[in-house]
């Protein structure tokens, strides 16, 4: 991981999943405790707006970081891929396993071993996807901050389709 | 061997993660928490985050550094700011201005990683508490050792004081009790 080195001061890996993971618990803290008013489908959908809002502001300032100290990337794929392969890294540990596109604008992205669904224990239908759909919001907004950093306001659609896999789908606007 | 030398040695050994990313996280969480609701609420909220954070974090920290049961609250303070704060932050604040029945202490957190380029907007700067989830984590992991302390930031560069400092006070030890249920 070439940033790692790159960058002198350093903390613990588990200060940072520590961090993550009780963002994700805040939020849905949060989202229990607004006004009742609220039907709890909506309650929900404030809460991982939350944790898609700060995904998105993560993802733009660490790409404007980053861009400091290289050339400008301007095609869509090419940015895909700096994208899988060296900021998917720094902060879900490893790169994107697998970049499809349709070449009409659609990109798949897979990692077949999400962190954050690696320790999980093995569920399956309902059950995983109320597991796992509070996670998927973090990842989601950090391709979009980074997708529109880049000037593509893209849309993405995040699933877990087996645990610890996790499968976004990033759709850029037409040209 | 001395806690400095434990906490540098713990340190080497455990997965890193990029400093600037850890910050610009928090950073993140901690601007959408203001965006949301009032600068009070908010370090509140931070604080509760660190109480979760702390009562986990104390596990991680007694698995990894084999550490035996402090003898007074002096050593505890110690043990925070040269092991804990180290292996996690990889910073060590300075303790200073122990009370004279040693039940309160201040650290002095000059070098905060959680506050690198951080600037707080004007209106900011007289009510929250940035670092406040510090307090947290320090309250919930000292409670699963049996100690309940009061933690709270006095001082903050960000506020456009001289130093960040953080008040610890020592409450009460809590009696070892067996879980409801659980004999």
């Amino acid at each position: 991981m070439i940033v790692h080195q790159q960058l002198p001061m350093s903390v613990n890996l588990a200060s940072f999943d520590f961090l993550l993971i009780e963002m994700v618990h805040m939020a849905r803290r949060l989202s229990e405790k607004q006004e009742t008013a609220l039907s709890n489908d909506e309650q929900m959908e404030r809460g991982y707006t939350f944790l898609e809002n700060i995904g998105f502001q993560v993802g733009r300032k660490l790409t404007e970081r980053l861009l400091l100290t290289r050339n400008r990337i301007v095609e869509s794929i090419d940015v895909m891929r700096f994208l899988c392969r060296e900021l998917w890294p720094i902060v879900f540990r490893k790169q994107l396993d697998n970049l499809k596109t349709n070449r009409k604008g659609t990109f798949v992205i897979t990692d077949n071993y999400f962190f954050w669904f690696s320790k999980m224990t093995a569920a399956t239908g309902t059950e995983m996807k109320e597991y796992t759909t509070p996670y998927l919001y973090f990842p989601s907004g950090f391709i979009r901050g980074v997708m529109h950093t880049f000037g593509y306001p893209v849309h993405v659609i995040a699933q877990c389709p087996n645990l610890p896999a996790c499968i976004f789908q990033v759709r850029f606007p037409a040209p | 061997m001395s806690k400095s030398k434990v906490g540098e040695d713990v340190y080497k050994k455990v997965e890193k993660v990029n400093a600037e990313l850890f910050v610009l996280t928090y950073g993140s969480i901690v601007a959408q928490l203001c965006r949301d609701m009032n600068y009070e609420y908010v370090n509140e909220e931070l604080e509760k985050m660190g109480y979760n954070i702390g009562i986990r974090l104390i596990e991680d920290f007694l698995a990894r550094t084999e550490w035996h049961r402090c003898v007074d609250f002096r050593e505890t303070a110690e043990t925070v700011a040269k092991v804990g704060f180290k292996m996690f932050l990889n910073v060590t604040p300075m303790i200073t201005d122990w009370s004279e029945d040693d039940q309160t202490f201040t650290l002095t957190l000059d070098d905060n990683p959680l506050a690198e380029f951080v600037e707080l907007p004007v209106e900011a700067r007289s009510q929250l508490w940035y670092s406040n989830i510090l307090c947290g984590v320090i309250r919930g992991a000292l409670e699963m050792v049996q100690m309940d302390v009061e933690a709270y930031f006095i001082r903050d560069i960000l506020r456009g004081d001289e130093h960040t400092d953080m008040k610890v006070h020592l409450k009460q030890i809590l009696k070892e009790e067996i879980p409801a249920g659980d004999d």
